[in-house]
């Protein structure tokens, strides 16, 4: 749980990148995303629902995901969010922007010496 | 109602009731609602699964956009007649004290009342067209702070008449002696003239129940 606190501020900047990347794939609802973020970390890392729903509000607001509702019949209405062109263009920017950071830290930090 | 439909409920019992607000609280439950049937479908017991959904959501305060767009110059005037409306019942309020050395409090209930009058009368008559953001939030941290800040005043005032009316007789072991009505009045009114100051954080609670009526959509 500390690990994960430790890690989480590096993450952190990443949550509108990691979503996009989701939904990149198809559509989702809230819990999904989270259930999703679980999964491709291999249950390393936990979105925490605050975080989750301030980036989906800022990712709609810049116009990178649409909200519709679903049809659920029982229990409450889903927000399903679909990721948009400009959403797409925004997630390969950031991808190409994580691996040029990645390999300049890394050479940086000296990671390949170890 | 379930519990978590409770908890979603307590979450926004003091957020303005807005289009967004109630679009978030749904999805917001409907998050948590999937989450527990998660939870339930892993082999968790019900009471868990209930905890664990309502652990991760404690406040929504940061999700809302607390800065509301205010038609300030209606609100201000909401305010002033709330002014003008408790200084009257702070002057209705001095009346029983007539009889007894507070009567001088009466002249003073009736001063604010007129003068507040005026205050809203100016407000209504010269009022310039004025929008801004008012922050939700603060006017809900205002209330509590006066209502704390009377609370710890009332306490102190009432201990300490307290303490001046019967500390005689609890040093000499004397009983408390009251010869008649007037005494009585006279006793009652200690306690209540600090008690009249009451209607300060009311009228801080008032505008703080006032500022989401002139919410501006835009």
């Amino acid at each position: 749980m500390e690990e994960q606190t430790i890690h989480s501020d590096l993450i952190r900047g990443h949550i509108d990148a990691i979503l996009l990347r989701i939904l990149r794939d198809g559509d989702h609802y809230g819990y999904g995303l989270m259930k999703q973020v679980l999964t491709l970390s291999d249950g390393q890392y936990e979105l925490k629902e605050p975080s989750l729903y301030t980036s989906l509000k800022r990712l709609e607001k810049q116009g990178s995901i649409e909200s519709y509702w679903g049809d659920e019949s029982q229990g409450g209405r889903r927000k399903y969010y679909r990721i948009t062109p400009q959403g797409r263009a925004q997630y390969d920017e950031a991808l190409a922007q994580w691996q040029w950071a990645k390999e300049i830290i890394t050479k940086l930090l000296g990671g390949n010496d170890r | 109602m379930n519990e978590l439909e409770r908890h979603v409920e307590k979450l926004f019992r003091h957020q303005p009731d807005t289009p967004e607000t109630q679009e978030l609280r749904e999805e917001i439950l409907s998050n948590l609602q999937a989450k527990r049937e998660d939870l339930l479908a892993q082999g968790m017991d019900e009471r868990a699964a209930t905890e664990a959904a309502k652990r991760d959501i404690p406040s929504v305060d940061g999700l809302i956009d607390d800065q509301q767009t205010t038609n300030v110059e209606r609100y201000r005037m909401a305010c002033a007649q709330t002014v003008w409306l408790h200084c009257i019942l702070f002057w209705i309020g001095t009346l029983p004290l007539l009889f007894t050395g507070y009567g001088w409090l009466g002249t003073v209930g009736l001063g604010l009342s007129v003068l507040s009058g005026v205050g809203y009368l100016l407000f209504w008559l010269l009022h310039p067209v004025m929008q801004g953001t008012r922050s939700l939030a603060g006017a809900r941290r205002r209330k509590s702070m006066a209502w704390r800040i009377w609370g710890v005043f009332y306490a102190v005032a009432a201990l300490s008449v307290a303490a001046m009316t019967f500390g005689s007789n609890l040093w000499y072991g004397t009983p408390v002696t009251i010869e008649g009505p007037y005494q009585w009045a006279v006793m009652a009114s200690r306690f209540y003239v600090p008690l009249l100051t009451v209607l300060i954080p009311l009228t801080v609670s008032r505008f703080a129940a006032l500022l989401p009526q002139y919410r501006v959509e835009g």
